[in-house]
């Protein structure tokens, strides 16, 4: 595998079973995309594959000052673009774990007590992880509270759709369709919602 | 096979499967299947563990898991395959399915239980009104032809008849025979909902099988010559047309004829052969009053067999002189005898005046050229079907009398006919059927009290006389009968109360009210009741020259006497 | 824990008088001051060998004084060049703290280059070193502490600038935040701080390379006290002593305000006097300039080595290039690059920690014991929160 995306992450804010909230600094180029598939490397070589569900970038005082500044160097821009790290705070919902090459949907059993980095996965990485027993890992992103379910959904489901057709698995998108209308049916405005997402897929 | 308006389905496959529901108020299924392609009235078979159970698709209803999915086109706003996707999870469709029977199937041929189970059933089971459900998710799924013929019994042309087929896949129900005439029957649906033809098919059936006899009441000629279907102008064979010398056609009085056939017999009713019996049922009618009785009985008493012709011989109010000059009695007024027979005169009198209008019927005779009645009373035992024609006596008195003459006969033959079977084993009488056109105008309530209909419908079934009622109006039929009746089929009926009537006596039909009134008329009956294993609604056979092929298979069909003795040389001759 | 707001309230109405006063007191000497400013615009030389003549009689002296322009110049900022290297170097510290497990020192460099002109975004470094274990105790035997761990700082900052500076492309022009030259008053156990920023000094000289120091809201009152010098009659040059000056508390700035009106506009360049304590063997010069592209002027201190008064035109780029730079951070105007290597150079406490944690465990690894938390920086973690 190429070299992995790593996103060194600066802090852990906050950690349980189901989220964590990981303090980083990255590069505006390397700013992960919502709903995509990360996962973190614990000490027992185990790893935990997580969701962003949401990137706050914080206000950084300079970038309003160049922003609102008359004429600046085109170097001075680049070098916002390039260098300059911008403080993130990444939501990341735990959907699964990996564990002596096995790979599971629930919950894992340990929350990351302390981080390094956060490894962005690639399409064959996301195949993987999507084929590997069902859709069970989307009832961890229907319980999400105070994130936008319906577009962390669909966002990750737009990538893991192209991922799983590039990989030869087309049929995977109509079966996550059918598990999300099972997992939603009582629940009309989510599920209207998230369709109704789904369908400027097509 | 009849062409159906039907896709084929592949047998045996799902068309859903149990989700609640129980005995009381029916299973509910949910179909797997798009609604239009299953309908009301459809015969299903539900297997669930060991058991396998048969039952009715009472209703469909739609429904959602949440109504707004119902309510919202989504297919508007969706692309159609998320639409699709959406719509098989929350909206569906749910079976209302009427568990009837159930067979214990056993366990797989070969499975470990197998064995054992054989040697407690060497048998095939037999069909059992259900008594337990099936269990959730069980699959369910049309009935194929060896359900039916399972339930109904395989066409033998000879007892297992078929009536029609079922409606969804054209797969051939039968009635059998033996046991339907085993108790009375009847045979309903509005005017021109060819409750005719489906009686002519049935008694078609009855004859050619051979084993039980019937008397036809035919107040309009139908039964037996040709005629032409009012609806298709068809040429309509008729019974005796098919049977030749197994019907007899007898017309009630001389004039009486079948149309274009002549009677092969005419009937005239010897006047000793009515008894004060006869007379009393008849009070209604005639308008009789208490003393009546005590009148009859003094001059059957006083005058033996012959009292009605005696009776009709004296005249009313026919004086004369004595030797004192006084008006007295003539020896053959009623009031001469009524005061030798210690009868107050003024009763016999009034008496004789209402017995009028039936001394004065043409087919009453003091002797009869023939055996009369006993003549019918013959050759119903020995087989022979008879259709009695009333021709032109088409009033309730005429009604009344000769049939309640005839029953009665038939019912003293038959009585001691069972009675002797008793003692010698073998001989069992004839089974009896006692066909009634408009039954509602012999056995409505008001009439009831004066007819033997009633008894031959509570009681006769015992000594092998059953009732076969064909009406439009059976809410017009006095419910001791009705409740009576075994079988039941029925086309379709508009009225609520001809509905209720149809349905009264069997238990918990509430859903099969429904299907009786959407039977589409000439075309549909409901069977239900004793005769039939399961309540089911069908298409009635046709009956048309394809018909009698099929049940007198491609033989010539037999001749008619008159056709044989033509063809021996003798000339026909009209009355036998 | 908590104030006493209301002992602090009810002092407020007098504390605001008394401060009253003193502003008063402040717009008079100010005002006084200009005078003297404005008065003296005369013969350059003169005023210089005055000066002079005083720097040799005194033992400590601390003033401006003027190079070659006359007194009252203010410039406008002229355009920089089309293309040039900007390098900033900015430093930051881990003091060592004997409340700690460990007793250890970092000095963390950040530097960032830029080629202005070429579209290229430019390159940035951070630099962290351990400071050796015979650094940490001084002469004395005990923790170094603040001040000389700056010192630590400001050389490696130095350091630097002249690495990156020797292989970048010209002109080049070498930016640190505060005074150009380190003041040492230190002996560090295996650096003369002296000597080798002499060297580095020449160095850059040698290659031409522009060095300037960036003082934000500089407080100096050189001018004031060049002033107080010179209105000094020449007889009581002998006995001059600057504390007792009567015009004081206005610095510079303040004074150059009514000055440099416009944006961009520069001060004559002024030579730092500084005899006594400190002493330095770098010769600087600086001009002050409003930076402030509004109505109201803001001024900030630019220190760049005497060499460079010699070449009047790099004064111009000094100028010029400081002015376009801080220009980009429009609200608070201040040197970007300057801001980006302060930017880089940061140690956050987590890092801190994570640098203790490293060096805990090797510790544990050669066997050596690490002390507990002193009992008051312990209680002092509680108060935190």
């Amino acid at each position: 595998m190429s070299e992995e995306t790593k996103i060194p992450i600066g802090k852990l804010l906050r950690a349980d079973n189901r989220q964590f909230v990981a303090g980083c600094r990255v590069k505006e180029l390397e700013t992960p995309a919502l709903g995509a598939l990360c996962k973190v490397k614990l000490d027992d070589g185990s790893e935990i594959f997580g969701l962003i569900t949401n990137i706050q970038i914080n206000d950084d005082g300079l970038v309003k000052q160049l922003v609102s500044g008359l004429s600046i160097p085109s170097e001075y821009t680049a070098d916002n673009r390039y260098n300059r790290n911008l403080p993130v705070e990444i939501y990341v919902l735990a959907v699964g774990f990996q564990r002596t090459g096995r790979l599971y949907h629930r919950l894992p059993p340990r929350p990351p007590l302390s981080l390094d980095a956060l490894y962005l996965c690639d399409d064959a990485e996301l195949v993987r992880f999507t084929n590997s027993g069902g859709y069970g890992y989307f009832r961890h992103i229907l319980r999400l509270e105070d994130q936008p379910v319906e577009e962390v959904l669909v966002a990750h489901l737009a990538q893991a759709r192209a991922a799983n057709k590039l990989h030869g698995k087309p049929d995977w998108y109509g079966g996550a369709c059918q598990e999300l209308i099972t997992l939603l049916r009582d629940d009309y405005p989510r599920l209207m919602n998230v369709l109704n997402a789904l369908a400027e897929l097509e | 096979m009849t062409d159906l308006n039907m896709q084929t389905f592949e047998q045996n496959k799902p068309i859903g499967y149990v989700v609640g529901g129980g005995l009381e108020n029916n299973l509910q299924v949910r179909l797997t299947l798009p609604p239009q392609e299953v309908q009301e009235g459809a015969f299903v078979v539900i297997d669930s563990g060991t058991w396998r159970f048969y039952g009715l698709v009472t209703d469909l209803q739609l429904g959602s898991t949440d109504p707004r999915f119902a309510d919202e086109q989504s297919e508007l706003r969706l692309p159609a395959g998320l639409a699709g996707l959406l719509h098989g999870q929350t909206l569906f469709t749910n079976l209302n399915v009427m568990p009837v029977l159930m067979i214990d199937r056993g366990p797989e041929p070969g499975s470990l239980g197998y064995e054992a189970w054989r040697q407690e059933h060497p048998e095939n089971m037999a069909p059992v009104t259900v008594k337990t459900v099936p269990s959730h998710h069980a699959p369910v799924r049309l009935a194929d032809a060896e359900d039916i013929a399972q339930i109904f019994g395989e066409e033998d042309n000879h007892n297992i008849f078929c009536v029609g087929h079922t409606r969804e896949q054209g797969h051939p129900v039968c009635l059998n025979l033996e046991k339907l005439v085993q108790r009375s029957s009847g045979i309903f649906g509005t005017t021109g909902s060819g409750k005719s033809f489906l009686a002519r098919m049935i008694l078609a059936g009855l004859i050619h099988a051979g084993h039980t006899a019937t008397l036809i009441f035919d107040m309009h000629n139908e039964y037996g010559p040709d005629s032409t279907s009012s609806d298709t102008g068809q040429a309509v064979p008729g019974l005796k047309g098919k049977f030749g010398a197994k019907v007899r056609l007898v017309g009630l009085g001389a004039k009486t004829s079948f149309g274009k056939l002549p009677a092969d017999f005419t009937l005239e009713i010897a006047q000793s052969d009515i008894t004060s019996e006869d007379i009393l049922l008849l009070s209604e009618e005639l308008n009789l009053n208490e003393t009546a009785a005590t009148v009859l009985s003094a001059l059957e008493r006083d005058l033996g067999d012959q009292w009605f012709s005696a009776f009709a011989d004296m005249r009313n109010g026919a004086m004369e002189q004595n030797e004192d000059g006084k008006s007295v009695p003539a020896p053959d007024s009623v009031a001469f005898w009524a005061n030798q027979a210690g009868v107050n005169a003024k009763s016999a009198e009034a008496l004789r005046s209402k017995l009028d209008r039936v001394m004065r019927k043409d087919y009453l005779v003091r002797s009869t050229a023939t055996r009369g009645l006993q003549e019918v009373i013959d050759s119903l035992e020995n087989g022979i079907q008879v259709i009695l024609s009333f021709g032109e006596y088409s009033n309730d008195l005429d009604y009344l009398l000769v049939t309640n003459l005839l029953t009665r006969k038939i019912r003293d033959r038959w009585k001691k006919l069972t009675e002797d079977s008793y003692k010698d084993k073998g001989k069992q009488p004839r089974p009896l059927v006692v066909v009634v056109e408009e039954a509602h105008k012999l056995l409505n309530r008001g009439m009831a009290s004066q007819t033997i209909f009633s008894t031959i419908a509570r009681e006769m079934r015992k000594y092998y006389v059953t009732l076969l009622i064909i009406d439009q109006r059976p809410s017009q039929i006095y419910d001791e009968v009705m409740s009576q009746l075994g079988t039941r089929i029925s086309g379709s009926l508009g009225d609520e109360d001809d509905i209720n009537a149809v349905l009264s006596g069997l238990p918990g039909r509430g859903a099969l009210r429904g299907m009786l009134a959407k039977l589409q008329p000439k075309e549909e009956v409901l069977m239900l009741g004793w005769g039939v294993p399961m309540p089911i609604p069908i298409r009635s056979r046709r009956y048309d020259a394809r018909f009698w092929q099929q049940v007198l298979g491609s033989q010539e069909q037999p001749k008619t006497i008159a056709e044989i003795n033509r063809s021996l040389g003798f000339e026909a001759d009209d009355t036998d | 824990m908590p104030v006493n707001y209301h002992q602090i309230e009810s002092r407020l109405p007098e504390y605001g008088k008394r401060m009253k006063e003193f502003e008063t007191a402040l717009m008079q000497a100010e005002q006084a001051l200009w005078e003297q400013f404005t008065r003296l615009d005369e013969d350059v030389a003169a005023l210089r060998a005055k000066i002079e003549k005083a720097e040799t009689q005194l033992r400590r002296l601390y003033c401006a004084k003027p190079v070659s322009e006359p007194l009252l110049t203010h410039k406008a900022a002229p355009l920089p060049p089309a293309g040039y290297t900007l390098i900033a170097a900015d430093g930051s510290q881990i003091v060592p703290n004997r409340h700690r497990p460990v007793q250890f020192g970092v000095i963390n460099v950040g530097l960032i280059q830029a080629r202005l002109g070429s579209g290229t975004a430019p390159e940035v470094s951070i630099q962290s070193t351990l400071l050796d274990p015979e650094e940490l105790l001084n002469p004395e035997g005990s923790l170094i502490g603040e001040d000389e761990v700056a010192l630590y700082r400001d050389f490696a900052e130095r350091r630097a600038l002249l690495e990156a500076a020797l292989a970048a492309q010209a002109p080049v022009i070498a930016l640190t935040d505060g005074l150009l030259d380190i003041y040492q008053q230190y002996s560090a156990p295996q650096l003369n701080f002296q000597a080798e920023m002499r060297k580095i000094h020449q160095q850059l000289e040698a290659r031409g390379v522009i060095s300037a120091g960036y003082i934000d809201k500089p407080g100096a009152e050189m001018l004031s006290r060049m002033l107080d010098l010179l209105h000094t009659p020449e007889m009581d040059l002998m006995t001059y002593d600057d504390q007792k000056r009567s015009l004081r508390g206005i610095s510079d700035a303040r004074l150059l305000a009514k000055l440099l009106k416009e944006p961009g506009e520069r001060s004559a360049v002024f030579e730092t006097v500084s005899k006594g304590a400190a002493q330095t063997s770098l010769k600087v010069h600086f001009f002050y300039i409003n930076i402030s592209s509004g109505s109201m002027p803001y001024l900030a201190r630019v220190e760049f080595p005497a060499w460079l008064s010699a070449q009047p035109e790099l004064v111009d780029q000094v100028h010029a290039v400081i002015f376009q730079e801080v220009q980009v951070l429009d609200r608070h105007p201040y040197p970007y690059l300057l801001h980006r290597a302060h930017e880089l150079a940061v140690i956050t406490v987590q890092e801190h920690e994570q640098v203790e944690a490293m060096l805990l465990q090797e510790y544990a690894r050669q066997g050596l014991h690490a002390g507990l938390h002193s009992n008051k920086d312990a209680n002092k973690q509680l108060l935190k929160f």
